[in-house]
């Protein structure tokens, strides 16, 4: 009963003059039709070509800028290569590797360095005063000490200082004539013990 | 490198019923199969191609191998011509009139080639050598298909090479099963070819034809009783062939042509390729040859058009990757030796001259100086007091001080009269780096010299006992 009905229906519809779903396109308009389709066609490529340009060029525009890093991180390269060698000559020099240094022990160890220096070269050490540094200043420690000895010895001494393998700076030097053992003077030296773990700390902050 | 991309030739000798192919790892000889127009049957081209690729093992993005090719004397017509001396194309037209006229067939159907004999101011005298063209485009065809680029001459020519002297009289004998080759050369060129039939009388034909003193024999096929009966009439020698497939008297005489850079007559079928200038409007692109050019070019220009974009976008991530690798490297370089060389340089700089500046009080030391106390600091204060014997050395001192350019605000304090000497209170500070003249502590030769004989004493500063240009330097 109820499919005849919908057999009924559809004959209805079928056959109703006014219900027409796709009428035949007149000649003009199949041409605006192509017209159109060509157009957007066109304007389709167009817009998708420039958007695959935009992004391969910015593809190639990102490769030149790291290419320009790289020439600059080759060129910087070399400068720490120089940097390198200077550190080396400077190591060098004061026969120093800041790597090497504890904060720990560097004053005793650069204490016993000087008395073992002086020992060595003729110097007849004093008191030997240890206070600590100003950390404003870099400074781990100062250390005072009081001695004695030729010219010459006290001389070298003061060469030496700054090459026994420390951050030491000669602070001040006080030279007095020895009145009672003559061609001898006395001499005071107030020596600074620099800090490392100062320095690291400011590149650290600075990085 | 050159090998890889350019392969080492292929040396072919071609006979009626056998092809042999010889390269420098070795060789192969391959049955040839002809129909009753003596062109080769197809079954048979398809086989020799086949051979021929799996022998050369050409890529296909490899150059076409060379192969230089020597062909029986079948076919083969030579002919002694005399021209008018001429040159350039004028030389070509005459030659070919003259191909015209001795041989059967225009120069147009027959693959060519010529050889001076002689020349004089009126006469040219050249040897001509020819074969059907069709004849040599069935081999081009065959070879071409293999990925070969032949170049033909005829094989007698080729085992002439092998004789010790190429340029004398001389008839070069290849004996074969079925048939005998006999060229007859004088000085290097080839005066007659003949081909003699087999079974017969072999060695009569060739004294017939051969009138040289030396005949060179070769061939597989070489009979003893023709060597001995051709050696009791004239003076005959073997061209010994090592064994192996490919080898033959005629391809390693290819080979030494190519070694030794000696030319054997070509037989061309085509004119030298004219020397044209590009023109593309008259390129005719119905041609497969020019569109397959057109393509091609289009190709290149699409892969220029490409290639920037495509290494941008192949490239940057490598790129990027190693970027990242080396920037962490230089940021973890920095991180440490950044301190240490601040830290160095900062030691370098802090250090004050203390040495610099006691080298220079002695320098300026008046004779009799007794120095009381010297200070000095890290800032470069300086405090002296000293006793010396008159106002006027105090006054000296104090000028040679400030000539000497390394202090800065030299002030005497105090002066006073002692006794019968004169003691003084003075400061000064050191100049700053930059500002101050280096000092080179060195002794100088009169001081080297004065301390050799004891006169190193000093008189400013202790006893003498001073290190080299420290102390005891003469005053002025």
């Amino acid at each position: 009963m109820q499919m005849s009905a919908m057999a009924t229906t559809r004959l209805e519809l079928a056959e109703s003059p006014n219900l027409e779903f796709m009428r035949t396109l007149s000649p003009s308009e199949k041409r605006t039709v192509r017209y159109a389709t060509i157009g957007i066609s066109v304007y389709l490529a167009l817009f998708v070509g420039i958007k695959v340009f935009k992004f391969f060029a910015h593809q190639r525009a990102d490769y030149l800028q790291m290419v320009t890093e790289a020439r600059q991180l080759k060129l910087d390269t070399g400068l720490e290569a120089d940097q390198a060698a200077l550190i080396k000559k400077l190591m060098g020099d004061f026969h120093l590797d800041p790597a090497t240094l504890s904060t720990n022990s560097t004053v005793a160890d650069a204490s016993a360095a000087i008395q073992k220096a002086a020992m060595g070269g003729g110097i007849g050490l004093g008191s030997i005063r240890e206070s600590a540094g100003r950390s404003s200043a870099r400074e781990l420690a100062t250390i005072q000490f009081d001695g004695s000895g030729q010219v010459a010895a006290v001389v070298s001494f003061l060469h030496q200082l700054p090459l026994l393998g420390y951050p030491l700076v000669i602070d001040s030097v006080q030279i007095t004539a020895d009145v009672m053992r003559p061609g001898q003077i006395k001499l005071n030296v107030t020596v600074i013990v620099l800090d490392f773990d100062q320095w690291k700390k400011v590149e650290v902050t600075h990085a | 490198m050159r090998e890889f991309f350019n392969p080492p030739p292929v040396f072919i000798e071609i006979a009626p019923a056998s092809l042999k192919a010889l390269r420098e790892e070795g060789g192969i000889e391959l049955p040839l199969e002809r129909a009753a127009d003596g062109k080769l049957t197809a079954a048979c081209r398809e086989k020799t191609v086949a051979a021929l690729q799996g022998f050369v093992g050409r890529k296909s993005w490899q150059l076409r191998v060379q192969a230089v090719c020597g062909i029986s004397l079948h076919g083969v017509s030579l002919r002694k011509i005399s021209l008018p001396a001429a040159t350039g194309d004028e030389l070509e037209r005459v030659l070919r009139l003259q191909i015209e006229n001795e041989f059967p067939l225009p120069p147009d159907d027959l693959a060519w080639g010529w050889r001076e004999i002689s020349l004089d101011a009126a006469r040219l005298e050249a040897v001509v050598v020819a074969i059907r063209r069709e004849t040599i485009e069935d081999y081009d065809g065959l070879l071409s298909a293999a990925g070969l680029a032949p170049e033909f001459t005829v094989a007698a020519f080729a085992r002439n090479l092998l004789c010790p002297a190429p340029d004398g009289l001389q008839a070069v004998l290849e004996i074969g099963r079925n048939y005998c080759e006999l060229a007859l050369f004088e000085r290097g060129v080839s005066v007659g070819l003949k081909i003699l039939p087999l079974p017969g009388d072999l060695a009569g034909s060739v004294l017939k034809n051969a009138p040289a003193k030396t005949i060179y024999v070769s061939g597989t096929a070489a009979q003893n009783e023709v060597f001995e009966k051709l050696s009791a009439h004239a003076d005959c020698r073997r061209l010994e062939i090592a064994a192996g497939a490919g080898s033959s008297a005629a391809t390693l005489g290819l080979k030494k042509s190519v070694a030794l850079e000696i030319p054997l007559l070509p037989l061309r079928s085509k004119p030298g390729p004219a020397k044209t200038k590009f023109n593309l409007p008259q390129l005719d692109f119905s041609e497969a040859e020019s569109r397959r050019w057109l393509l091609r070019g289009a190709a290149l220009l699409v892969l220029l058009l490409v290639f920037p974009f495509a290494e941008a976008l192949l490239l940057k991530p490598l790129l990027a990757r190693k970027l990242d690798t080396l920037t962490r490297e230089k940021q973890e370089f920095v991180s440490l030796a950044e301190p240490e060389m601040q830290f160095l340089e900062s030691l370098k700089q802090s250090q004050p001259p203390y040495l610099d500046a006691l080298y220079v009080f002695s320098k300026a030391a008046p004779p009799g100086l007794h120095l009381d106390s010297l200070t000095m600091d890290q800032h470069g204060d300086i405090q002296v007091r000293a006793t010396m014997q008159s106002a006027d050395q105090v006054m000296d001192f104090r000028s040679k001080l400030i000539a000497s350019g390394f202090f800065a605000n030299i002030t005497v304090e105090e002066q006073s009269p002692n006794q019968q000497k004169v003691s003084v209170r003075m400061t000064a500070q050191w100049k700053s780096a930059g500002l101050r003249p280096a000092v080179k502590i060195d002794p100088s030769p009169d001081e080297v010299g004065k301390s050799n004989v004891g006169g190193g004493a000093n008189a400013n500063v202790g006893d003498g006992n001073h290190p080299p240009g420290i102390g005891g330097i003469p005053q002025s």
